[in-house]
């Protein structure tokens, strides 16, 4: 997939290839202005004029008419709602869109989310996080069997961000194919059963976040006891190890740990760019 | 169960209320029809009437609709639509109908002060409510070429003075175009209110068929025109 937005003088996406499984949660990982957001944005087609190939459910994505978007559920990177309306009031407003309506009773969307006492209240009066979690639950509240979220855990509390991140493992046991962008790899590294780098609109390397880790990092522990003193020992055989248990035995241990690598450590190294980096 | 325009137009409804667009343009009327009660003494005020119902009803037409979609662009709230099964042409006559019905009712209320129920009803709403449609239909056209509201207003004036102030200056007498006025694009509903509220002899074939042919092709290039720069932008 290659495009370039008008006016640009170089393509946004310069050849993307990748796939992704039913029933799997995919992951784009990257800093903000690798193409991210553009890369989904053709997959729902708001943007057009891309080069390529697009097979959605082995069906050309220029060939599915309107009722590719009954199927499929939009979580947006900010919040976009009518502020004037209520939060029940905005899901309903879009459910009128969707031949079936809603599939879901909002009081139950707005409980799973904790906004069920904000329902009735007017969206100007919503935290960026509560807005947040109503993107959530508008993007499933038909239904949809692919669910593309863009950065789903921004603005939102560590509470509420391992919250969302639980809701999209449930929709993932529910069946559903879902597509995530993000630069936050605790996101990424919680949820993505595979996750590619993209930097500059290039896939660098695609993976599961366990092969990714464990294949840039050290295969052993480390042992800080409360003395001072701290070893790493390989994972291999560790229990028959006659040093470690040795070492264990010289004083009471403060801290022991894997080394393998974190998925930002694992970034870094293979792309030679921070995922902060603009 | 209500179907699916049936449904936009109501939220159309709720959303122009609760942007207080209804309560300004009931406001503005009040206030216009309190002036005009109070001078209705005076002498004949079917042109002063007719000036301001070219130029009330179209300004609620022309730019509230523009800013139901500015408002709309500014917390991107079309791109969430975009992704939904919605339909375009339900989108665009649920929003040009509610304005027009609110435009139409407000030129109602104007006449109602001055003439009283002396007055054609049906024609007279028919031809406001059709320049409340074709100012709407030009307004969503007009807001295709700007990307913030403030830039609208001002492309907007030697539009929006082509589209009313022509063919009431013609109205007034202030200059003659003979049948050139043919195709200004509210010729029509103007001489149907004319006829409405003074009684005019008029050309019902020409104003009808100026009707019938504007707000259809209005409502092409405005529909085209938005789908390319708005929806597939």
């Amino acid at each position: 997939m290659v495009f370039q937005y008008p006016g640009n003088e170089g393509p946004t996406l310069k050849g993307l290839d990748f796939s992704i499984a039913k029933g799997e949660i995919f992951g784009f990982l990257g800093p903000s202005g690798a193409g991210k957001s553009t890369a989904q944005k053709v997959l729902y087609k708001i943007l057009e004029g891309y080069k390529g190939q697009v097979n959605i459910d082995g069906k050309n994505l220029s060939e599915w008419n309107n009722s590719y978007f009954e199927r499929i559920g939009v979580g947006f990177e900010l919040p976009n709602h009518y502020l004037k309306l209520s939060g029940k009031e905005n899901l309903e407003l879009f459910a009128a869109f969707y031949p079936n309506g809603k599939k879901h009773y909002s009081t139950e969307l707005f409980e799973m989310v904790d906004l069920a006492d904000a329902m009735d209240k007017p969206v100007e009066t919503y935290s960026k996080g509560m807005k947040m979690r109503l993107n959530f639950i508008r993007a499933i509240q038909h239904d949809p069997d692919i669910l593309f979220f863009d950065e789903p855990t921004s603005g939102l509390d560590p509470v509420n961000a391992h919250k969302i991140k639980q809701h999209i493992l449930d929709l993932k046991n529910q069946g559903k194919t879902i597509f995530v962008t993000t630069h936050s790899m605790e996101t990424a590294d919680g949820i993505c059963d595979r996750v590619s780098f993209i930097v500059d609109g290039k896939l660098v390397l695609t993976d599961t976040p366990r092969n990714l880790k464990s294949s840039y990092g050290k295969e052993a522990v480390k042992v800080d006891l409360k003395n001072g003193q701290t070893e790493e020992f390989p994972l291999k055989d560790l229990g028959a190890n006659p040093q470690f248990l040795e070492f264990l035995k010289q004083d009471e241990v403060k801290r022991i740990h894997t080394l393998e690598a974190t998925l930002e450590e694992v970034f870094i190294r293979v792309t030679g760019k921070s995922l902060g980096d603009e | 169960m209500m179907n699916s325009f049936g449904s936009q137009l109501k939220w159309q409804f709720v959303l122009l209320q609760k942007n207080s667009i209804i309560t300004i343009s009931i406001v503005v009327t009040l206030m216009y029809g309190l002036v005009l009660y109070f001078l209705r003494d005076i002498g004949s005020l079917d042109k002063l009437l007719v000036a301001l119902v070219l130029n009330d009803p179209s300004v609620i037409g022309y730019f509230f609709i523009a800013l139901a979609i500015y408002i709309e662009m500014k917390h991107q709230i079309l791109q969430a639509i975009f992704v939904t099964p919605f339909n375009l042409h339900h989108l665009f006559l649920s929003k040009v109908i509610s304005v027009s019905l609110i435009g139409m009712v407000c030129s109602l209320g104007l006449a109602f002060s001055v003439k009283g129920f002396d007055f054609n009803i049906a024609w007279y709403a028919v031809g406001s409510l059709s320049i409340c449609i074709l100012s709407s239909l030009l307004g969503l056209y007009m807001l295709t070429f700007s990307n913030e509201f403030l830039k609208f207003a001002m492309t907007s004036i030697p539009v929006f003075l082509a589209f009313v102030n022509l063919p009431l200056l013609q109205y007034l007498g202030v200059f003659e175009m003979g049948v050139v006025k043919c195709i200004f694009p509210i010729q029509g509903s103007l001489d149907l209110i004319d006829y409405s509220v003074s009684g005019t002899a008029i050309n019902f074939g020409f104003a009808i068929a100026s009707i019938v042919v504007f707000i259809p092709l209005f409502y092409w290039l405005a529909y085209r025109r938005f789908l390319r720069k708005i929806v597939h932008q």
